[in-house]
């Protein structure tokens, strides 16, 4: 009953043919898998779910050159050139047109395309559900209306290309997408350690900078026990040795004379070393805030300060044009004047009165302070090495000098982005002496 | 002439060589003094707070001479009391210390001080120091008090 059924679908799939009318009556007594199998249309029953030919008939052994047996182990998709989504645009196709039948290009045995229209529907047959196909070569036709299959192929070949060129764009698409989210994961991963790292230099800088903090503030504490304890003691030394000389007592005693006086030397020299010590310990604290000075008037301070020193070396003074304002803490600048002046009178040329030049230039965003002498000169060798720590150019016996004079300097300098150098700049006519020549930055309007 | 009445100071010292010394310099100051030597802060407050402990005139002296550096109550802690008692804020306290420490002077001038002075090494230096300072504090002194407003006649 159920073949019957069959037999009368397959008869309506042909509607239209001329076989229909004549067939219908013959078939009504014959085996209905004989006129399957004997019926000179070409027929396929096709399983929906993987498309495999469940069974051919004679006719379509004969049209696409396999055995029967052959094509019932076969998919139809091996027969069938398009690609599954070429056959889906061409289901679209049909149901916009309304047709129903599709057009597709069958390979057969021998290598050979074929254009064939097929009709098919879907059928339950003892409870499974089959597609059954109506193959109709129209390849011949093509011989009558050669422009229009050339068209034909024009366009499928382009459909092709353009499938083709989809394909390769979305594989190439998909490959940038992978890389993309390789790529992302990548850089996810690499900000995820760079955070990491980033956590723990941090951690590392705040450990740091509580131990510099901590360093600092016990540097303060000496800086204060520097001050206070070590400086009181040293400055009794000399003033008690001073108050004994003063007194004369020793004075008939040529050996008691001299021993006080090594004794009021040394504790002259303790108590400077204490208090240079302690200014340049002084520089660790954050240093005071630049303002407008006018450097004249902290050079004359100095001057009148250093008065006895100066006459001492019979010492003129040559200032040229009035040393200009600058944007630095006075007390430093102060300070740099002091050690500069007592540097040229320390070191003055014994019977031979000290000349001192102070001037100064302005040029390129900085101010340059030159002080030239006629003193006793320093060797270009040790004109960087004097301004190392503890560095003195004579022996601690012969001078009050601490070595740290131009160590500060340079140190106070460089807080605040200044230098300070020594050339041979000799003030003319002078068979010796020194330029000491220092810059500071002017502040940026 | 005449006669001016001596400066009343109050030396706050613990350490005796260096009282030694600032008593030797106002000594060579020329300047006609009372002394009182406080050994320490503590001792110096109980004295301006107790009368009775010293001659009333130590008990207002007109000048404190006040060391920095002192055990138990230190030079600052001293004049941070002073300045805060209503009956001794008016007693101009001088800071003698060997710190030239820019916070030292700095803290001691918010404190109220009225002067700082750098203990030089130079004994002549310290005893020109001390007389320069004398002789502008006991030119205060003994200026005559301003009438006060309403009290003039």
């Amino acid at each position: 009953m159920i073949l019957r059924r069959l037999l009368i679908t397959l008869l309506c799939c042909l509607s239209g043919h001329t076989l229909y009318a004549a067939e219908t009556s013959r078939l009504a007594d014959n085996s209905l898998l004989s006129f399957f199998e004997q019926h000179d249309s070409i027929m396929l029953m096709i399983d929906p779910q993987d498309s495999r030919i469940l069974k051919a008939n004679k006719a379509a052994a004969r049209f696409y050159g396999y055995s029967q047996s052959a094509l019932e182990k076969m998919s139809i998709k091996e027969i069938n050139t398009l690609t599954p989504v070429q056959i889906e645009e061409e289901m679209q196709l049909a149901l916009s047109e309304a047709r129903n039948y599709f057009i597709f290009r069958h390979r057969l045995a021998d290598g050979e395309i074929r254009t064939v229209e097929s009709r098919t529907r879907l059928y339950a047959i003892e409870g499974k559900e089959l597609l059954v196909s109506v193959i109709h070569d129209i390849t011949p036709g093509r011989d009558l209306d050669q422009a229009l299959w050339h068209y034909q192929d024009r366009l499928e070949a382009r459909v092709q290309e353009q499938v083709e060129l989809l394909d390769k764009e979305r594989q190439t698409h998909q490959q940038r997408i992978y890389f993309a989210l390789v790529l992302q994961g990548a850089l996810i991963l690499l900000l995820a350690l760079i955070s990491i790292r980033l956590f723990f230099l941090k951690r590392d800088k705040q450990r740091l900078l509580k131990q510099q903090t901590q360093t600092n503030r016990e540097l303060q504490r000496l800086n204060e026990i520097m001050a206070h304890h070590f400086q009181e003691p040293s400055r009794r030394l000399v003033t008690y040795a001073q108050l004994l000389q003063r007194k004369g007592s020793f004075d008939y005693d040529p050996e008691t004379r001299t021993a006080l006086e090594f004794m009021q030397q040394q504790s002259s020299r303790l108590n400077l070393l204490v208090h240079d010590i302690q200014r340049f310990l002084a520089l660790n604290a954050p240093p005071p805030k630049a303002d407008w000075v006018s450097s004249q008037e902290i050079l004359d301070l100095c001057l009148a300060r250093f008065e006895p020193q100066l006459k001492k070396c019979s010492a003129q003074i040559i200032c040229g044009s009035p040393l200009p304002d600058v944007f630095f803490p006075r007390r430093f600048l102060s300070l740099i004047f002091e050690v500069l002046i007592e540097n040229a009178c320390r070191y003055s040329r014994p019977q031979v009165a000290l000349k001192l030049e102070i001037q100064s230039r302005t040029e390129g965003g900085w101010v340059h302070f030159y002080l030239r002498d006629n003193g006793q000169g320093i060797e270009a060798d040790f004109r960087e090495k004097v301004f190392e720590l503890f560095y003195s150019l004579s022996a601690k016996t012969e001078s009050d000098s601490s070595g740290i004079g131009l160590t500060l300097a340079r140190k106070i300098l460089a807080l605040y982005g200044g230098w300070i150098r020594i050339n041979d700049a000799k003030l003319p006519n002078e068979e010796s002496g020194v330029c000491v020549e220092f810059a500071i930055k002017e502040p940026m309007l | 002439m005449r006669v001016q009445s001596p400066l009343h100071l109050l030396l706050v010292e613990d350490d005796p060589a260096d009282a030694y010394l600032v008593q030797l310099a106002l000594k060579e100051s020329g300047h006609h003094l009372s002394l009182h030597h406080a050994q320490d802060a503590q001792e110096a407050l109980q004295l301006l707070q107790s009368p009775h402990l010293a001659s009333e005139r130590f008990a207002h002296p007109d000048l404190i001479l006040l060391d920095l550096n002192m055990p138990r109550m230190n030079g600052l802690e001293f004049l941070k009391k002073i300045k805060q008692n209503s009956a001794l804020k008016a007693i101009p306290v001088v800071m003698l210390t060997t710190s030239d420490a820019e916070s030292d002077i700095q803290a001691a001038y918010q404190q109220g001080a009225a002067g700082y002075l750098v203990k030089p090494a130079d004994m002549d230096l310290f005893i020109r120091q001390i007389k320069q300072l004398l002789d502008y504090w006991a030119l205060l002194v003994h200026l005559p008090s301003a009438p006060v407003q309403g009290e003039a006649s």
